[in-house]
C-alpha cells in the first residue's frame, strides 16, 4: 500500500516538470499493478488550489478534483478526529508542517509507504513510516514480488 | 455569417478546428474561465457526477495536456505547491510575506 504526497501528483500533472515523467510513471506503474494508494482527502484541496492559483482557471481545477476523486485504486481517506489528533502529535514530535504530518499520519495508519519529493518530510517521517522518493519507489516496484 | 450575427455552435467549431492545437487550447482555457464566472452555481452539480475509471484517467490526461500548452515562462505546479506551503509555514510561524504572484 502506498501514500503519495501532493508533491507527487502536482509534478505528475506537469509533463514538462523535471520530475514530472518519473512521478507520472510511478502513478501509472501503481495503477497497472492494482496497488492501493491511500491519500488524505486533503489532497483534493491542495491540488485544486495549486491548479487554480497557477492557471487562474477554476474549471481546470475542478477537472483535477474530478479526476482524482474517481481514479481507480485511489482511496481518499477522510480526516476524522483520531487521524487529525495523530497528525497533530506527529507535527509536534517531529517538527513537521501540518499538511505534511497529515500524509504521514495516513501512511502510518494504513501501514503504507510514503512517497514524497519533500526532503524534510522524508527525513522527519522516516522514524515513523517507510519513506521513498519516486525513483526509489519505482526501483522497489521493479523488484520481483512487488 | 456577418460579424453582427450570433454564430451557431457548429460555425464556431468549424472555425476553431482551423486553429493549431495550441490555439485551440487557449480558446478552451479562455471560454472555461468565462463560463466558470457566469455559471458558478452549476459547477458543484457538474463536479458531483460520478466518473468511470476511464473517464477519470482521461480527465487526468486532459489536465496534463492543458498544463503542457500553458504559455510560459511560468511557475510549474510543483513550484506553486512548494511556494504555497512555504508561505503558509511563514504565516503560521510569524514570518509572513504577502504573495503577490497569484490573483484571486
Amino acid at each position: 500500500m502506498w501514500t503519495l504526497d501532493a508533491s507527487i501528483y502536482v509534478r505528475a500533472a506537469e509533463p514538462d516538470d523535471p520530475s514530472g515523467a518519473t512521478c507520472q510513471e510511478l502513478i501509472d506503474r501503481l495503477s497497472q499493478t492494482g496497488a492501493l494508494i491511500v491519500v488524505p482527502r486533503l489532497l483534493l484541496a491542495e491540488l485544486a488550489g495549486v491548479v487554480r492559483r497557477l492557471t487562474r482557471d477554476p474549471i481546470r481545477a475542478r477537472l483535477a478534483i474530478d479526476s482524482l476523486s474517481f481514479m481507480p485504486h485511489v482511496q481518499l481517506v477522510t480526516l476524522d478526529d483520531a487521524l487529525i489528533d495523530e497528525a497533530a502529535e506527529i507535527a509536534a514530535d517531529r517538527a513537521l508542517k501540518g499538511a505534511d504530518a497529515v500524509y504521514v499520519a495516513v501512511a502510518r495508519r494504513h501501514r503504507a509507504t510514503l512517497v514524497t519529493l519533500d526532503r524534510e518530510q522524508r527525513e522527519r517521517a522516516a522514524a515513523l513510516v517507510a519513506v521513498m522518493t519516486p525513483t526509489e519507489a519505482l526501483s522497489a516496484l521493479a523488484q520481483p514480488g512487488e | 455569417m456577418t460579424p453582427t450575427e450570433t454564430p451557431t455552435i457548429d460555425q464556431v467549431l468549424t472555425l476553431a478546428r482551423r486553429l493549431s492545437p495550441r490555439d485551440q487550447a487557449h480558446v478552451v482555457a479562455a471560454l472555461a474561465s468565462q463560463v466558470a464566472q457566469a455559471l458558478p452555481a452549476a459547477l458543484p452539480a457538474l463536479a458531483r457526477r460520478a466518473l468511470t475509471p476511464d473517464e477519470a484517467r482521461a480527465l487526468w490526461v486532459e489536465l496534463r495536456e492543458s498544463m503542457r500548452v500553458l504559455p510560459g515562462p511560468r511557475r510549474t505546479l510543483g513550484e506553486q505547491l512548494d511556494a504555497d506551503r512555504r508561505d503558509r509555514d511563514r504565516a503560521l510561524t510569524g514570518r509572513y510575506e504577502e504573495n503577490s504572484d497569484v490573483d484571486a
